[in-house]
């Protein structure tokens, strides 16, 4: 009886920690943070993108729409378009999904680079996270290889609970930029 | 045969007590290097809140600052782009080369570290800094602290209240935490570096 108690309680604890691994394999927000840098990393902006809040995407487009700067064409509303967005007239920002406006704006930070910067790679690893209500924040190791030198940070990326998942937020510094 | 199974079970039973005696000393240590880190770090915050620069090189790692001056350094000199008068302007209180010279690490980089915050509140208009911590995580001999800081600041003669996160890393020197260059400070020192090297 003791015995059958035992096993009773094995099963239990086997199944606990596989269904606890399935889970963080598959929305926990280390893991969904590791995907959106791995797809960066390949290139793969439109599937990065999938990892993103849609409240941010939404707000990175609207707070561009409705930009003072955007329908007076001045200098540096162009230059913003140009350098982030890789758009030459403001008009062409009206076609753009929520989506397109950060994958333009991942595409064009992920080109190759030249001078100082010249072979520019960057790898993130994820090394773990502290959650505070509906908000993760996940650390990881950034590593930067270009043909002078390499270099290693530890840095912080944010998620916000999305159904039963996790989207990453746009940091706010980025925001800044991406705004005219 | 009963006797065999209870001496059996007394043994199993004493390897239970010792197993859990061993998990209970493990967790009370654990618990208390991840406190001294923690007091530590609040110390560190405390410190700056009050403006008190200075204190804060007791805090700081030896290598990573050593590291942070000689990444700065190696981009002045003969044929260099970065002038010894530019480089100058960036530390708090340092009028020549010579004096940035004969500077420890630790005060080189808090001399450093003071200028730019003294820049970022004269520029921004920040008025109060506010730290907490939101958690840990350990990953081998490092301790990473997620924190959470706000800044009261005035723009256009209103006050606004801003929010960020940030993280930083703590690593041991000599049986006690140290805080690791944060990663803006490294990035500084990681341009300086390139810059040096690509000249």
């Amino acid at each position: 009886m003791e015995a059958y108690n035992l096993k009773k309680i094995l099963v239990v604890i086997i199944l606990t920690f596989n269904s606890n691994t399935l889970l963080s394999d598959d929305v926990s927000p280390e893991a969904i943070a590791q995907s959106y840098f791995s797809h960066i990393e390949n290139k793969e902006f439109k599937n990065s993108v999938k990892f993103v809040h849609p409240d941010e995407l939404n707000e990175l487009k609207e707070s561009v729409l409705n930009s003072k700067d955007i329908p007076n064409k001045n200098e540096a509303a162009e230059s913003i378009l140009h350098n982030f967005y890789n758009i030459s007239k403001p008009e062409d920002l009206l076609n753009l999904s929520n989506e397109e406006y950060y994958i333009k704006y991942l595409e064009n930070q992920n080109t190759p680079r030249t001078g100082m910067y010249s072979g520019y790679v960057s790898k993130n690893k994820v090394i773990g996270s502290v959650i505070e209500g509906n908000f993760a924040y996940v650390a990881y190791r950034n590593r930067v290889f270009t043909d002078i030198v390499s270099t290693e940070t530890i840095e912080l990326i944010k998620l916000k609970r999305y159904k039963d998942s996790w989207g990453t937020i746009i940091p706010k510094l980025t925001k800044i930029l991406l705004t005219p | 045969m009963t006797e065999i199974l209870l001496i059996e079970h007394g043994r199993i039973m004493q390897y239970r007590i010792i197993l859990v005696i061993f998990l209970f000393i493990y967790l009370g240590e654990s618990y208390a290097e991840g406190k001294s880190a923690e007091l530590l770090i609040t110390d560190y915050f405390v410190s700056f809140e009050e403006g008190d620069y200075l204190s804060i090189e007791k805090y700081m790692h030896p290598i990573s600052v050593s590291t942070f001056r000689k990444n700065i350094m190696s981009a002045i000199g003969d044929g260099k782009s970065i002038a010894k008068e530019d480089l100058i302007n960036n530390f708090h209180g340092i009028s020549t080369i010579d004096n940035l010279i004969t500077l420890s690490d630790e005060k080189f980089y808090i001399l450093y570290f003071q200028k730019h915050i003294d820049t970022l509140f004269k520029n921004i208009g920040i008025k109060d800094y506010d730290f907490s911590i939101i958690g840990r995580i350990k990953e081998g001999d490092l301790l990473h602290f997620v924190y959470k800081w706000s800044r009261d600041y005035v723009k256009n003669g209103r006050k606004f209240t801003d929010d960020h996160e940030g993280i930083l890393t703590l690593k041991k020197y000599n049986d006690s935490w140290r805080i690791l260059l944060p990663h803006f400070y490294k990035k500084v020192a990681n341009l300086y570096e390139r810059i040096g090297l690509s000249q």
